[in-house]
């Protein structure tokens, strides 16, 4: 099920503002990709071309074999792309419980009933989300509903799951813990993830590659022990100097 | 003057200051009261003084049959309303129909005009002389099947609006994550309708309210309803008071009933979900529907202003224009007067109690509940009640002037100031003015610098509305505007039995000139890019 995600010499214009100019990101299938950088730098609206929210100017979007969106025109409306999204806001709909929650998007893609029910179930004890079916949104913990987030959207099995920030409101705790718990699912099923964050510790838990973003352009990739070895920024050497100033080695 | 707490002495006005939420609050709560509560409290008096001969209506059975066909009608037209303006809101605020703006605006505008003006244009165009009109047309729109349509029609655009606001102010994210796993129509059906659940209800109770309340309509189509019969005891050859007073009774558990269906299925939660925060984001693709809904939005655009256009078309065609002057008295400069005076009273209650309601004091939702009962109490009722407190000797100054419309519009339109306003606070940070309290600014000065500026488009935009509602009214002001001194949604009404038709459809459309011209402008102000 899961897809190679592909962006292919993007630029993308904001108000005549350029935003993303001749970008290049490739996902293969079943990685952890977490894209990496600061506020404003334009992770987010990759995400959203992906998606098929913003159309590019130039350049080509493209999930496995299919050309998605491509110099100004989406090819592939959002709901065909077979796509999951996990928002830093997590976007639960607070008038469905959390089984709402999980089979609205499995109805709206026509899985079989006794299919969804397997699929529900299987989620909700993997993720620890047994006995909370019937509550809504509003009634669950911080961490309760990131698990529900996470739940949704592996639920439709999709070609890959994009995650926005999604544990940005969390306490450091709690964070460590779901980030090894989303790592293990992610592993588990095989499956495509695009992670978009500003926290150097976060992508270097959840991704297998962390790709550096600064102003539109991509800056560096690879593993953290790559980018250690030869850090092409200044902003990446800021990020390392962070990092481990807060988490010293151990000899 | 000072008091001492634990041996230390606080100067009076510290004490003033500490107070000074409370103290505005409750002159805000007093104009509230001596416009809204005052006549309900009066005609509660009168009520219990009418005795048992006023009472023997309550016997006779078409009195009851007329009540129950009110609230028969009125709910039909509330059903009417819905089923036209849910759709349209959607389409209008979520969907990529071409110029969706304009056609919104032209089928909200009719919004802010009388009902009876509105009559009055499908009249002279359906009516057995219009200009598609014959025999058949003309006893269908003088039925009861005519009120339903021409009411489910002029009001919704109230439904559409209040949806199309409603579905604009959902969480973007809510909307987006939906989008990757369903169809347009499925996302906004399950998911923009069901967030903006708290619009369509508020809409429903606004348009029922309205609908019971309406006179101006059944009375031009000859339809007798509840209003009407109040109505003519009140001025009309069945005078008798008392019995009108009795009339009214069990209009009172209506009220009551629609007031705690509103709090009940919007309360509060309006406030979040009509927020004047538009959030960008693309618009719902509707694909191969396109073409089919946008002739649906053009066409119901173009039925909203056709009355205004064929009220044009009749006043051109037989000079009305030319006649006009002749009739019109100051029945114009009146209406403005009134109407200006009363949005900056309603503005002054909705930013006090609209802030309080919104930062949750108790004392506010008491006077956002009164506001709320004066707005869904049927015009006679809350009418009659103004006559009851003010048609005395010494209260002329304000029974005889301009003032008694003023009173009025502040009872029944000030429900407009405080939510539009308790909507604005609702979505402004509270630790902005939390932070200003910290740092020892007091209630005068955070309201002044911190809400007002922040909510200013919010203000400008209930005292907008306020001054369109006002502008518009019939149904109370009809009741007992100063002799000489009505406004021009009166002049037209009185002139409408009797006078020269050309000439009421001139009147007709210098009314929608003046509403037109006050709303382009205060929305072309409103337009202007807020601050950052």
């Amino acid at each position: 099920m899961s897809a190679p995600i592909s962006v292919e010499h993007v630029d993308f214009h904001y108000r005549a503002k350029a935003l993303l100019t001749d970008f290049n990101l490739y996902v293969e299938a079943g990685e952890v990709l977490a894209l990496l950088g600061p506020s404003g730098c334009g992770k987010t609206t990759v995400l959203r071309l992906i998606l098929g929210f913003e159309t590019p100017r130039r350049g080509i979007v493209r999930l496995g074999e299919d050309i998605v969106s491509t110099s100004g025109a989406i090819l592939m409306p959002p709901e065909d792309r077979g796509l999951a999204v996990v928002f830093q806001d997590l976007a639960l709909w607070p008038h469905m419980t959390v089984r709402g929650n999980l089979t609205f998007g499995l109805e709206g893609r026509r899985v079989p009933r006794h299919e969804q029910h397997r699929r529900i179930e299987s989620l909700l004890e993997r993720l620890g989300l047994r006995g909370k079916e019937l509550v809504y949104p509003g009634e669950l913990s911080g961490g309760e509903r990131q698990r529900a987030a996470i739940a949704r959207a592996l639920a439709l099995e999709p070609r890959a799951v994009l995650l926005d920030e999604p544990l940005a409101n969390l306490d450091v705790r709690l964070r460590r813990e779901l980030l090894g718990l989303f790592r293990q699912v992610f592993e588990e099923r095989g499956t495509t993830v695009l992670f978009v964050t500003h926290d150097l510790r976060e992508a270097a838990t959840l991704g297998d590659r962390i790709v550096i973003m600064e102003d539109g352009h991509l800056i560096q990739a690879g593993t953290l022990d790559e980018l250690r070895a030869t850090p092409r920024s200044h902003f990446v050497r800021e990020l390392l100097h962070d990092l481990d100033a807060c988490e010293p080695r151990h000899a | 003057m000072a008091a001492t707490v634990g041996g230390a002495v606080i100067p009076f006005r510290l004490r003033l200051r500490r107070r000074e939420q409370g103290i505005v609050l409750a002159v805000a709560g007093l104009v509230l009261c001596v416009a809204a509560l005052l006549p309900l409290v009066a005609l509660a008096a009168e009520l219990l003084s009418v005795g048992t001969d006023g009472l023997r209506l309550w016997a006779e059975r078409r009195t009851w049959v007329l009540l129950g066909r009110s609230l028969l009608l009125s709910g039909v037209v509330t059903a009417v309303a819905l089923a036209i303006g849910i759709p349209l809101g959607v389409l209008f605020g979520r969907t990529d129909v071409p110029g969706r703006h304009l056609a919104w605006l032209l089928h909200a505008f009719p919004m802010f005009l009388p009902p009876f003006l509105l009559a009055l244009g499908w009249f002279h165009l359906f009516g057995r002389q219009g200009f598609l009109g014959g025999d058949a047309t003309a006893r269908v729109l003088f039925s009861e099947f005519g009120l339903i349509a021409l009411l489910g029609l002029t009001f919704a655009p109230a439904v559409t609006s209040l949806v199309a606001l409603g579905v604009l102010g959902v969480d973007p994210s809510l909307e987006e994550a939906a989008r990757t796993t369903a169809r347009p129509w499925r996302v906004a059906t399950r998911i923009l309708l069901p967030a903006a659940w708290p619009a369509v209800a508020l809409a429903a109770v606004v348009v029922s309210a309205l609908a019971f309340s309406e006179l101006g309509v059944p009375m031009f189509l000859r339809v007798e309803v509840f209003q009407t019969a109040v109505f003519a005891r009140l001025g009309g050859v069945d005078y008798a008071p008392g019995e009108a007073i009795a009339l009214l009774l069990p209009l009172v558990p209506v009220s009551i009933a629609l007031l705690g269906l509103e709090a009940w299925l919007a309360g509060r939660r309006s406030f979040e979900v009509l927020g004047m925060r538009v959030r960008s984001r693309l618009p719902l693709p509707l694909r191969r529907w396109r073409l089919p809904a946008s002739i649906v939005c053009w066409l119901a655009a173009l039925f909203s202003i056709a009355p205004v256009l064929s009220l044009a078309a009749r006043a051109a065609w037989g000079g009305g224009f030319r006649a006009a002057s002749q009739w019109l008295r100051l029945a114009p400069i009146n209406g403005l007067i009134a109407a200006t005076a009363s949005a900056c009273i309603i503005l002054f209650v909705g930013v006090v109690v609209g802030h309080a309601v919104a930062r949750r004091s108790r004392a506010a939702r008491w006077f956002d509940a009164l506001a709320v009962l004066a707005f869904v109490t049927p015009a006679s009722v809350l009418g009659v009640g103004i006559i009851a407190v003010w048609n005395r000797t010494a209260t002329q100054i304000v029974y005889g002037t301009l003032a008694i419309l003023v009173v009025g519009f502040v009872a029944r339109y000030s429900v407009v100031g405080v939510r539009v306003f308790a909507s604005v606070v609702a979505q402004t940070p509270a630790h902005l003015e939390a932070a200003a309290a910290a740092a020892g600014v007091g209630y005068g000065r955070r309201l002044a610098r911190i809400v007002l500026p922040l909510g200013a488009r919010g203000a400008a935009f209930a005292w907008l509305l306020a001054f369109v509602f006002c502008l518009r009214d019939l149904e109370t002001a009809v009741l007992y505007y100063p002799p000489g001194r009505e406004p021009l949604t009166v002049r037209i009404f009185t002139l409408e039995a009797n006078g020269p038709e050309p000439v009421v459809a001139a009147l007709g459309v210098l009314h929608v000139g003046i509403t037109a011209t006050v709303a382009a402008v205060g929305f072309l102000l409103l337009r202007r890019k807020a601050p950052a």
